[in-house]
């Protein structure tokens, strides 16, 4: 049983075909990373399985534990399970962040048939992953995202996948602008979620953060397709080589 | 439009008699001076968005039997009207409220004090006026709760015009919060009103108007404040329902170190028109007026705002702000945002920004993407852009009142 199963996936934009068969399949537990070059289709893969409204799937099935996930809207995926941390997160004023938390938790437990928690044994549980997180627990009084600096939108990105106990997170290049502090609060978090049963996509540009979540598999994402799979060592390959050293070598072998 | 034209039967409009024989004479002066008047058209700027013609004929009014006061669930004392028959009324210590038809003569200046954008309406308001309460609070007077005033129409008000006044008197030195609080049945029925308000040296006082009307009503009002040295004011509009509405508010900051905060929220529907029309008059030095209104527009809904700022010669380090930013989710939903600066002394700050836009679909993906249903994220998203207006109340008793109107206008929003 794959809790993901994505099968020759054609997707894009106006007509502007990004991923171009892509295969993928992910069971439950593990790891994977994708890595690939700036315009690869990386940030395109994550939305396209988040649900964004502006990505046209084209060809290709992808199975999310069983559903097919591409009939599902935004909200039933993540009531299914689906969480993307957002590479870039979205700024709301005006809607409270721990109101907006609360929404989104109950909105999940009574899609799956549990009742609503009341307010105050929700704060108790957010502000609990807080301290572990190392986040002012002031931020929950602000807007979502509103002024909050790049770390403390992943942190906030974090304490939602926390919260909200995902069976897939997809990290979309989380590590981008953090420090190396963040970084290891923030690989702690997800680390503490590895239970040998939820799964993580983690969407990176850089090797770094693969040295602080340990991927059991990395692939390499170039034009829309996933060129090479391997293990940790891939990942040290190409850091060590560029993503040109790929090019190169699949022209030869092309 | 001359006033006789909306008025077929002049002679009908009844109305109840004065015990003053003063008020009953400046009765009859705008009775015997508003035939010959016009009403405001769209050849004056300020009214020039509103939709004349669809406004109803003026018919009589006929007071219905007195009705049973509601219950009141808020922290606060009530005033009510129904119909225009006070109904229930608060014994406050240093609060005196006074029928205008039980009132002396030593009243009528209060009363009649003039309003400043006195037009047809204002003068139909003053020759055919069904209600009038004076609100007075004595210097150094604080109460430990707002006064809220309910107006409510019923159905037997159906198709009548009322005409209300409320004249509010706040002495030296003391604190007067209002919840103004208009409500109606489900019928056709207009209300043309007048709130004056006069507020004496180191006054405060806050004053919160919430309409929330049937679709078939009118409401035209004006609101008239009058500042004195360092007074403070707080001035809430939120429009919610009704099928044709101006909200004006005038405020005259004639005292220095005056100042005024301003918020609302405007959120026509179906086919609805809502305009809000404010005034500065900065007439001295030192004064402050900040603004903060927000618009939603829904279907076929269409909005106004008309914010005009006037800063006199002599009004130097006057301190004005206005920002009105809409969200306009209707394909035929319109509005109209004017700014209108008028400022004649050369040392002064003074800003305006309006901004006309619609619901963010990257914000709405995320709140969708961590499980909020989209119709529960899109009433989050409506409250939390209303919430820069909504929140300048979050002291007040009625502040739930203002989120619950915004979230029923975004439940039913199609």
């Amino acid at each position: 049983m794959t809790v993901l199963d994505i099968n020759n996936l054609h997707a894009g934009v106006e007509g502007n075909e990004i991923l171009k068969g892509l295969n993928l399949s992910i069971k439950p537990g593990e790891v994977h990373a994708i890595m690939g070059p700036n315009g690869a289709g990386k940030s395109s893969l994550s939305n396209v399985l988040a649900g964004r409204d502006e990505y046209e799937v084209t060809e290709g099935t992808v199975s999310f534990q069983g559903d097919d996930l591409l009939e599902l809207s935004p909200e039933e995926r993540a009531h299914k399970g689906l969480f993307l941390a957002f590479q870039y997160p979205v700024e709301i004023p005006g809607v409270n962040n721990m109101y907006f938390m609360r929404a989104a938790y109950n909105a999940k437990r009574e899609a799956n048939g549990l009742e609503p928690e009341d307010a105050y044994p929700f704060m108790m549980r957010v502000q609990q992953l807080c301290g572990e997180l190392e986040m002012n627990p002031d931020f929950l009084k602000r807007s979502v995202n509103d002024g909050f600096s790049g770390g403390e939108k992943k942190r906030n990105e974090v304490l939602q996948m926390m919260l909200l106990e995902p069976s897939l997170a997809i990290l979309d290049e989380t590590d981008s602008g953090l420090d190396i502090d963040a970084l290891r609060i923030i690989s702690d978090g997800v680390n503490a979620l590895r239970d040998g049963k939820r799964s993580f996509l983690v969407v990176t540009h850089y090797q770094r953060l693969l040295d602080y979540i340990k991927p059991d598999f990395v692939h390499v994402l170039a034009d829309g397709q996933i060129v090479r799979s391997g293990d940790a060592s891939l990942a040290l390959e190409l850091e060590e080589k560029g993503y040109a050293w790929l090019n190169s070598e699949s022209v030869q072998e092309g | 439009m001359s006033v006789t034209s909306l008025m077929p039967d002049v002679g009908a409009l009844s109305n109840q008699a004065f015990v003053s024989d003063a008020l009953t004479a400046w009765q009859k002066e705008a009775r015997d001076s508003v035939k010959a008047m016009v009403f405001p058209s769209r050849k004056d700027e300020a009214w020039r968005y509103v939709p004349h013609r669809q406004l109803p004929a003026l018919s009589a009014y006929q007071a219905s039997a007195p009705k049973e006061a509601l219950a009141c669930d808020l922290d606060v004392y009530c005033l009510e009207l129904v119909d225009g028959i006070c109904v229930a009324k608060p014994d406050l210590q240093g609060l005196t409220i006074t029928n205008m038809q039980e009132a002396s003569d030593d009243m009528l200046p209060a009363f009649t004090s003039a309003i400043k954008e006195d037009d047809a309406w204002i003068r139909l308001n003053q020759a055919y006026l069904t209600h009038g309460v004076l609100i007075e609070l004595d210097a150094q007077c604080e109460l430990d709760k707002p006064l809220m005033i309910r107006e409510r129409v019923t159905k037997d008000a159906t198709d009548q015009w009322l005409q209300g006044r409320f004249v509010i008197e706040v002495g030296e030195n003391a604190k007067l919060d209002i919840i103004y609080h208009l409500m109606s049945e489900d019928t056709s029925f207009a209300l043309n009103g007048v709130t004056k308000m006069t507020l004496a040296k180191h006054a405060r006082c806050s004053y919160l108007r919430i309409q929330d009307l049937s679709s078939k009503a009118t409401c035209l009002h004006q609101t008239d404040i009058s500042q004195d040295t360092s007074t403070d004011v707080r001035v809430g509009q939120f429009l919610f329902g009704g099928a044709i509405t101006r909200d004006a508010v005038h405020v005259a900051l004639e005292g220095e170190h005056a100042r005024v905060d301003l918020s609302g929220v405007y959120f026509p529907k179906s086919s609805q028109y809502m305009n809000i029309y404010t005034h500065m008059t900065h007439a001295v030095p030192k004064t402050y007026a900040n603004q903060m209104y927000r618009g939603i527009l829904c279907d076929q809904g269409q909005g106004v705002f008309y914010g005009r700022v006037h800063v006199l010669k002599d009004a130097q380090k006057t301190e004005a702000y206005q920002r009105n930013a809409n969200l306009i989710l209707g394909d035929k939903a319109r509005v109209n945002t004017k700014p209108e600066l008028e400022i004649y002394a050369d040392d002064v700050v003074c800003s305006h920004g309006a901004t006309v836009g619609q619901l963010d679909e990257d914000q709405l993906f995320y709140l969708r993407s961590r499980g909020i249903p989209e119709k529960q994220a899109h009433a989050l998203l409506l409250d939390g852009f209303a919430r820069s207006s909504t929140d300048c109340w979050e002291d007040s008793p009625a502040h739930d009142l203002l989120l619950a109107g915004v979230a029923a206008a975004s439940h039913t929003e199609e």
